[in-house]
């Protein structure tokens, strides 16, 4: 039996802190972070002890933001049955304009607000691979494994995440 | 003729300055700023664990219901097969007295 308290000491600013880089709102990453430990408490009788307990939970904690992100966006295009009907562009996250994100100094909230704007544009699995690598400095084996991807897989997520930036920044650039 | 031996390792890269904050500043997986760790509130776990603490009275509450309507619907189909029974026997003596007044009826 997971003892609930301990795990949320070890693990629980981590999971906060994927969730913000997500999410990029306090409020929102705290109840993603509520949902993660309620998951781990739930289900802790699937976890197989294969991957570590850490590596399950930050894939909890992945898995949760990005679906909370696409609930957010489904109420932005009016919810209903209308937004399922819709071509669906939920691994693009809606570019968050209110960015309260505490770990970024004020000086610097609109360069990076900009930064995450381009990141938003990212597909899912290029956007999780930087905020596992490089925002919350995860190692790419460490990455690979929350992931469920190889480091090579990692590593090559990474490389196209930084052409497609590039052809981002050239795009609005041009604009 | 004794070789010189060098005792320390010869750093090739001595004098040749990396420059990582430029680099940085040009790599666009990087957000440009130093984005800090941040602690979640310290009712966060209170409130996760108020969550696990109903999470464990639901399935008991749930228990005493589900009994008591398993009861109760058990009650209901006894008191309707009862009352099917009764209805059944008083309605039997009509049927085999009755007179078929009507064509489709004849036909049985």
């Amino acid at each position: 039996m997971l003892n609930l308290e301990d795990t949320y000491k070890q693990f629980g600013e981590r999971v906060f802190n994927i969730a913000l880089q997500y999410l990029r709102n306090v409020e929102d990453a705290e109840e993603v972070t509520q949902d993660v430990f309620l998951t781990v408490y739930m289900k802790q009788s699937q976890f197989e002890g294969k991957a570590q307990l850490g590596t399950w939970i930050h894939r909890i904690a992945v898995n949760k933001s990005l679906d909370f992100i696409k609930a957010r966006n489904r109420q932005k295009r009016g919810g209903g049955l209308i937004s399922y009907l819709t071509v669906t562009t939920d691994n693009v996250a809606q570019p968050n304009n209110d960015l309260n994100h505490p770990g970024v100094a004020l000086e610097h909230r609109e360069l990076v607000s900009k930064w995450f704007h381009r990141i938003d544009q990212l597909p899912e699995n290029q956007r999780t691979a930087i905020v596992l690598v490089r925002i919350e400095e995860f190692s790419p084996a460490e990455a690979a494994a929350i992931m469920n991807l190889s480091v090579k897989a990692v590593d090559s997520l990474l490389q196209r995440a930084k052409k497609n930036l590039l052809k981002i920044e050239l795009k609005n650039e041009g604009k | 003729m004794k070789k010189p031996t060098s005792i320390v390792p010869v750093d090739t890269n001595f004098g040749s300055v990396i420059n990582t904050k430029s680099m940085e500043m040009n790599d666009p997986l990087h957000p440009s700023a130093h984005i800090g760790r941040v602690s979640p509130s310290p009712f966060l776990f209170t409130r996760i664990q108020a969550k696990v603490d109903a999470m464990q009275d639901v399935p008991q509450q749930i228990g005493w219901v589900s009994w008591t309507s398993i009861a109760v619907g058990l009650v209901l189909i006894l008191f309707i097969e009862v009352v099917a029974v009764r209805s059944g026997f008083s309605s039997a003596k009509v049927d085999i007295t009755k007179n078929f007044s009507s064509p489709t009826e004849q036909l049985y």
